[in-house]
């Protein structure tokens, strides 16, 4: 149980002002998203919705952008995305936010921690293929619209990962998914990019 | 316990009807339920015989979980294809969208029907008038079971007859048993003269028969026979609990749920999300967002049949252990759609209830049990159980879904589409709060481990069953962990 998360919602939505009650409404409403990524946005392994924690605000939108044109790829956990993005109307979108700054549980990512060993692997891989883009410590860079990788639970960075790798990902998107799914295939087989995930995880 | 646990692990061939004897419970005693499934809705019924205080939260807009049966006007909340059921205000015209039979085995629930005094009647299961069509067989052509069961059985009995041996006959059997045998094999396959199969009045005539004198189908070669998936799943479907007959609630699979509502002093809060669990020594505080508000509430203990695959989305204090337990639960995948037609057309061509069988995406068609020479009728137009058919399936559009099972129901009665007056549909693992739902058969180590409580919160549901996909397992997955929660009580007082 998280106090945070209690003290937001309880002082936000039982005041019971205009906009208290204007924002439960919302929840109700948006509660679906939720329902596959966790109930807040911690993300769910099980359907594979990832955690929505401080997503960033242009990637919020390309990534629903790419779902309802269909262009984020026809993989499993991208057709489960895209039935929910065909149902929010772009028109939504300042709610999708106003809901997502409301919740403040943290990323779900599971206890595992990696040996030093594998954590030094995994940051000197991430400086030499990855940070480029992404960042130094994964935080993103919207100039190469390129994400942030630090805040994603591990379980979805290697499905993510994997779903560039199998060509689901990337084949009919923009160009930017298509550098990123360019980049995942050519990428040497030494690179261990359970290593790198484990460096991100870490570097929240 | 050992009783009921042995039961849920024996899953489906337990005939005994299970009960739970609660001692009274204490003053204020207060049990937790989360998800208004059958599971929960029935614990609950218990408890509060016994005196407890029940809460019961429900995520969606109705309470039932699974046990689902639309009406003119219901709601259906699959995430991309919400979709209002358009059939005529007419209670006799319902869709079954979750379950819709009722084992002769399965004692527990059917003693619950009568206990609630809810009244039933047999459906028919298995219909060898009902046709089958496979692409493959008959040049795609559809062909009325018995027809192929009775060739089917009939070149059986040949063959094995042909093959029998001698030597093998004297050893095993003597003389007197081994002509009982042969007498065995011609009346299993009804063979003719020289043990030889050339067709059956079982197959049904292709003229005459009653009054002028009937004339025998012509039989289908055995190797063509081999060619018509049928014989995998279809011909045999109903040979286990599913037998004929099978019992239905008159009036849709939903009136158990209206039945055990009606009966519960707390009704089942709708529109009530749980999103955090927290299991304390002593009791279970849940935190939930009714209507977007989000609220908190204690109990002294906590039944939960949230679905595995969303529990995971929950905030929780469950030991990682458990967790993996729950993110290890497979997201079955089942769809069923149905069709309202003007006209019962299927009772002209002398078929009523059971199912037709194809190999094509719908996969069946089964058709009511009830209602029997009335105008309109409900059929289930499709019930999809291949995860891979129902991964393509979910991906299409309500109306996409709708227009495949007219142009494939077309195959097995022509005309087909001209009867049409209004469909709906739904994919389970899509549906809101669903997500999947839990298959039949499972890992009988990972289901056990499930069972057992985690402090004061005990999970339930088929999901914990061995054998899933049924309300049976649903039910004594409930009455086991009342018995649990009894004997808790007992050590507390
Ligand atoms: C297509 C189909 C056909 C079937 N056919 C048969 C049949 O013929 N015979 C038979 O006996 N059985 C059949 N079954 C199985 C039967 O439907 C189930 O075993 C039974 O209904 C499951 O009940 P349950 O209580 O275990 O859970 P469910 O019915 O799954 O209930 C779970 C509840 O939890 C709620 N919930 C989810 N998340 C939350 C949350 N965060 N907070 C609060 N509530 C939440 C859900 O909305 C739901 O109401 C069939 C099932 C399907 C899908
Ligand atoms: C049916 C389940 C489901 C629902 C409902 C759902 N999502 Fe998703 N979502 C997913 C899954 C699964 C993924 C991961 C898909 C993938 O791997 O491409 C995802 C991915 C995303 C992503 C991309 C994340 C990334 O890092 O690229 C965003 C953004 C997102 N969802 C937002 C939302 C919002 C906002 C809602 C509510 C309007 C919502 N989702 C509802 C299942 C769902
Ligand atoms: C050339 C720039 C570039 C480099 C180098 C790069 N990426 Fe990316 N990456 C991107 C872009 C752009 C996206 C967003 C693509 C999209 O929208 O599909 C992305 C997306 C991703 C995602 C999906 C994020 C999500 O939320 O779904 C993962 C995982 C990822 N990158 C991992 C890596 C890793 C690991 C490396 C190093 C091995 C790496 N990237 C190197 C540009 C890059």
């Amino acid at each position: 149980m998280k106090p945070v998360f209690f003290a937001v919602l309880v002082g936000v939505l039982l005041g019971r002002s205009a906009q208290a009650a204007d924002d439960a409404a919302m929840l109700e409403d948006l509660v679906y998203c939720l329902v596959c990524h966790g109930y807040e946005a911690q993300g769910n392994p099980s359907v594979g919705g990832p955690s929505l924690i401080g997503i960033e605000d242009w990637y919020l939108n390309a990534a629903l952008a790419a779902y309802r044109s269909g262009s984020r790829g026809g993989y499993a956990a991208a057709m489960d995305m895209q039935a929910a993005a065909r149902q929010l109307p772009e028109s939504e979108m300042p709610r999708v936010r106003t809901l997502l700054s409301l919740l403040s549980g943290s990323v779900d990512q599971g206890a595992a921690v990696a040996d030093a060993a594998t954590l030094q692997r995994g940051k000197l891989a991430w400086a030499q293929h990855c940070a480029s883009c992404h960042g130094a410590d994964g935080e993103g860079n919207e100039a190469m619209a390129a994400p942030a990788l630090r805040r994603l639970n591990d379980w979805y960075l290697q499905a993510a990962w994997q779903a560039y790798v199998d060509g689901g990902r990337g084949a009919n998107g923009g160009p930017a998914a298509a550098q990123m799914a360019q980049l995942a295939r050519s990428l040497p087989a030494s690179v261990d990019i359970a290593a790198v995930v484990a460096f991100l995880k870490q570097a929240r | 316990m050992t009783g009921m646990l042995a039961a849920l692990g024996a899953m489906p061939h337990s005939a005994t009807a299970q009960t739970v004897t609660l001692r009274p419970a204490r003053p204020q005693r207060k049990v937790l339920l989360l998800g208004a499934g059958i599971s929960s809705l029935m614990a609950a019924f218990e408890l509060e015989q016994a005196g407890y205080v029940c809460e019961i939260l429900e995520a969606s807009h109705r309470a039932g979980g699974r046990c689902m049966t639309l009406r003119s006007g219901d709601i259906v909340d699959e995430i991309g294809n919400r979709q209002v059921c358009r059939f005529d205000d007419d209670p006799t015209l319902y869709f079954n969208a979750g379950p819709s039979r009722i084992p002769h085995e399965h004692a527990t629930v059917l003693g619950y029907c009568q206990r609630l005094g809810v009244p039933l009647e047999t459906s028919v299961n298995l219909n060898p008038a009902a046709w089958l069509q496979f692409d493959a067989f008959n040049g795609g052509q559809r062909m009325r079971q018995k027809q192929y069961i009775a060739d089917a059985r009939g070149f059986m009995a040949e063959l094995t007859q042909k093959g029998l041996d001698d030597a093998w006959l004297d050893a095993e059997l003597g003389e007197s048993d081994r002509d009982l045998l042969r007498q065995f094999l011609r009346s299993y396959g009804d063979l003719g003269a020289g043990d030889r199969y050339r067709g059956s009045t079982r197959s049904g005539y292709s003229s005459g028969g009653l009054v002028a004198p009937g004339v025998l189908r012509d039989t289908t070669a055995l190797k063509d026979l081999l060619k018509a998936d049928f014989w995998r799943m279809g011909m045999h479907f109903a040979e286990s609990s599913l037998q004929s007959a099978v019992l239905q609630p008159v009036g849709g699979m939903d009136r158990i749920v209206s039945a055990v509502t009606a009966r519960l002093r707390s009704k089942p809060r709708l529109h009530s999300v749980v999103v955090g669990i927290d299991v304390q020594p002593d009791g279970v505080e849940v935190q939930y967002r009714e209507r977007g508000e989000l609220r908190r509430t204690r109990a002294d203990y906590c039944l939960s049949a949230i679905p595995a695959q969303l529990l995971l989305g929950v905030d929780n204090n469950f030991s990682a252990d458990y967790r993996r337990l729950l993110a290890g639960r497979p997201r079955g995948k089942l769809s069923r759609l149905g069709l309202q037609m003007r006209e019962r057309f299927w009772e002209a061509e002398g078929i009523y209830g059971g199912i037709s069988w194809t190999g094509q995406d719908i996969t069946q068609i089964m058709y009511p049990s009830g209602g029997f020479g009335g105008r309109k009728g409900v059929l289930v137009g499709a019930y999809i159980l291949s995860g891979e058919i129902n991964d393509r399936w979910v991906n299409l559009t309500s109306d996409e879904r709708i227009e495949r099972a007219l142009q494939q129901g077309e195959k097995l009665h022509p005309g087909y589409r001209s009867y049409f007056e209004s469909g709906v549909s739904v994919a389970w693992h899509r549906m809101n709060h669903m997500l999947g739902c839990t298959a039949t058969g499972s890992d009988p180590g990972t289901a056990a481990a499930l069972r057992a409580p985690f402090g004061r919160h005990y999970l339930i549901g088929d999901q914990v069953a061995n054998y899933g996909g049924w309300l049976e397992a649903s039910v004594l997955s409930a009455l086991a962990a009342l018995q649990d929660l009894d004997a808790k009580e007992v050590e507390a007082a």
